[in-house]
């Protein structure tokens, strides 16, 4: 596996604002080559907005961003919207909290794939539906799934469909913002294991976010805490879980059922 | 152009609108219908047994015939075959209608989908003008163009077309904002999909099928409001066979020759039944929740 010294991603005093409200406020925030990087939080703390800020997208829903998002030490808030639209997918993929409504009812699984690819310049039809079959067949999907349409496939299959595509692509980052927490837990397993996979034997970049801290503790390398849209505390996974630094941390930790023992009395 | 190279693969939707007849008899039913109406228009002057009657020819010693041999559907006030009339009026009244929906769709659906996907400042322009146009009851206001303009089929349609188009707009908007809000928008522009390709592949798809309806529920209205305008002069002229025309023109003699309506008008329901059974037929068919797995 090849870990470049310098960040994939690298934020700095991101300060991301709805009006004259602040949402969100990171002085620095840096995923590293081939890195799972847990995100974690309670609802509202500005998570997601995060990562829609870092593909650009937060302005669409109406928020005001400002501050510094490298990538590879290009910043990414000063491309155009048609340097972004090619940087969107095929540089830095993002996957979705509910699997089966992030696909359009009306496409085919294999139309989906061979409109992306080829959106993001596979050279023929035929190749981009040799790509998916083999993305598919990466996250342990018979290619027959293509013929589907989104809603034929199960919660936990859509995921993978998900994954596939940012596999085909080729992406390089992947922001995964709550996949699993629509899904049941073995599936929810079955994903973390294959979002593991693509990072060991892709070197992909992920950004894992979630509100679930064991989720996070059991996937992630290292973990930033969020709450009310700054960073409480951040730092390896091991670390952070089995010393955290911070009372908002402590109290996460503490959140999280554990199999076989007495919940602590308080 | 990628555009081009991936267009949808009509090849497959026209198979599954063929598949979709097979086991859809309402929309065998709609399309064998409406197939009927454009013969008929199409074929009017080879079908009519009296062609001259269509338009110039009177006969005055042959006027409010019954129905015989010799005049299958009975003779007008003038003395003219109303067979020949009501075949001929499939070259008007389905024409009329046909090009009103289609400048309401041509103006009303882009203009939604623009309001109801970008919404704020676009949306508001768009909608107070709709609301302009709609704080207006249809019919006076078709009659308010239709008397600006001079009497014509074409000046008809143009009339009726501009009164319509808002409630497209409207309906579509609606659809749109609601599609706009959906996570595989959001998806679409986290790979990377411009807006336009996102409005013309991802939002108009899936706010259309209210639409589709609306617009097969039109037809029959339509044809009304034009047969409504040309009574009132400011529509169809009198040779013109148009069937609203025509049923307007037979209410006077309704109670003691019943055919110079019931013909004309039998032709309006028939056009009406089947857009609204083609137009549902092909939403069912259409919508990829309802077709079957493969």
């Amino acid at each position: 596996m090849n870990r470049s010294p310098g960040p994939k991603i690298e934020v700095r005093d991101l300060a991301i604002a709805f009006g004259d409200r602040e949402v969100v406020h990171l002085d620095r925030l840096e995923l590293g080559q081939g890195e799972i990087l847990g995100l974690a939080g309670e609802s509202g703390s500005g998570k997601s907005m995060t990562a829609l800020a870092i593909l650009g997208l937060a302005p669409t829903v109406g928020a005001r961003v400002s501050g510094t998002i490298l990538f590879e030490g290009r910043d990414l808030m000063g491309l155009s919207e048609r340097e972004l639209r090619d940087v969107r997918g095929r540089r830095i993929a993002m996957i979705f909290q509910g699997p089966v409504a992030s696909f359009n009812p009306v496409f085919r699984v294999g139309n989906l794939f061979v409109r992306t690819l080829v959106l993001h310049g596979a050279a023929s039809k035929l190749e981009a539906r040799e790509r998916a079959e083999e993305a598919l067949r990466g996250v342990l999907l018979p290619p027959s799934l293509l013929a589907r349409y989104p809603h034929q496939l199960s919660g936990g299959q859509a995921q993978r469909v998900a994954i596939a595509l940012a596999l085909a692509l080729r992406s390089e980052v992947l922001l995964a913002d709550e996949p699993t927490s629509a899904l049941d837990v073995t599936v929810q397993a079955e994903i973390l294991e294959l979002i593991r996979r693509l990072r060991d034997v892709r070197g992909m970049s992920v950004l894992f976010i979630s509100h679930d801290l064991a989720v996070v503790s059991e996937l992630c390398d290292r973990i930033a805490v969020m709450r009310a849209g700054r960073t409480v505390e951040q730092g390896p996974a091991r670390d952070l879980l089995s010393a955290p630094a911070e009372d908002y941390t402590k109290a996460l930790v503490a959140a999280v059922p554990k199999v076989g023992l007495a919940r602590p009395a308080q | 152009m990628i555009d081009e190279a991936f267009a949808p693969p009509q090849p497959r939707r026209l198979a599954v609108v063929v598949e979709g007849m097979r086991r859809n008899p309402l929309l065998a039913t709609g399309a064998a219908l409406s197939l009927v109406i454009v013969l008929a228009g199409a074929l009017a002057p080879v079908l009519a047994p009296h062609p001259a009657d269509a338009y110039v020819a009177t006969h005055p010693t042959q006027t409010l015939l019954q129905p015989s041999g010799l005049h299958p559907f009975g003779t007008d006030q003038l003395g003219r075959d109303l067979l020949t009339r009501v075949l001929f009026g499939a070259r008007i009244s389905p024409v009329i209608a046909f090009f009103v929906l289609l400048i309401s769709c041509v103006v009303g659906i882009p203009l939604g989908l623009a309001a109801g996907y970008f919404g704020g400042l676009i949306d508001d322009v768009l909608m107070r003008i709709t609301d302009v146009f709609l704080a207006f009851p249809a019919l006076l206001l078709a009659l308010a163009f239709a008397a600006v303009l001079t009497p014509s089929i074409g000046n008809t349609t143009l009339a009726i077309a501009l009164t319509w188009w808002p409630w497209y707009t409207r309906l579509i908007r609606g659809q749109a904002a609601s599609v706009a809000g959906r996570q595989y928008i959001e998806a679409a522009r986290a790979l990377g999909v411009s807006h336009r390709r996102i409005l013309l592949r991802h939002v108009l798809p899936n706010s259309i099928t209210p639409l589709i309806v609306q617009v097969s529920l039109d037809v029959s209205a339509v044809i009304l409001t034009a047969s409504a305008l040309s009574f009132l002069g400011l529509g169809a002229q009198d040779p013109t066979p148009d069937w609203g025309l025509m049923v307007s023109q037979g209410q006077s003699y309704f109670t003691t020759q019943w055919w110079l309506v019931t013909f004309p008008g039998a032709a309006i329901l028939l056009t009406a039944v089947a857009f609204n059974m083609l137009g549902d037929g092909l939403r069912d068919v259409l919508d990829p929740r309802r077709v079957p797995v493969r």
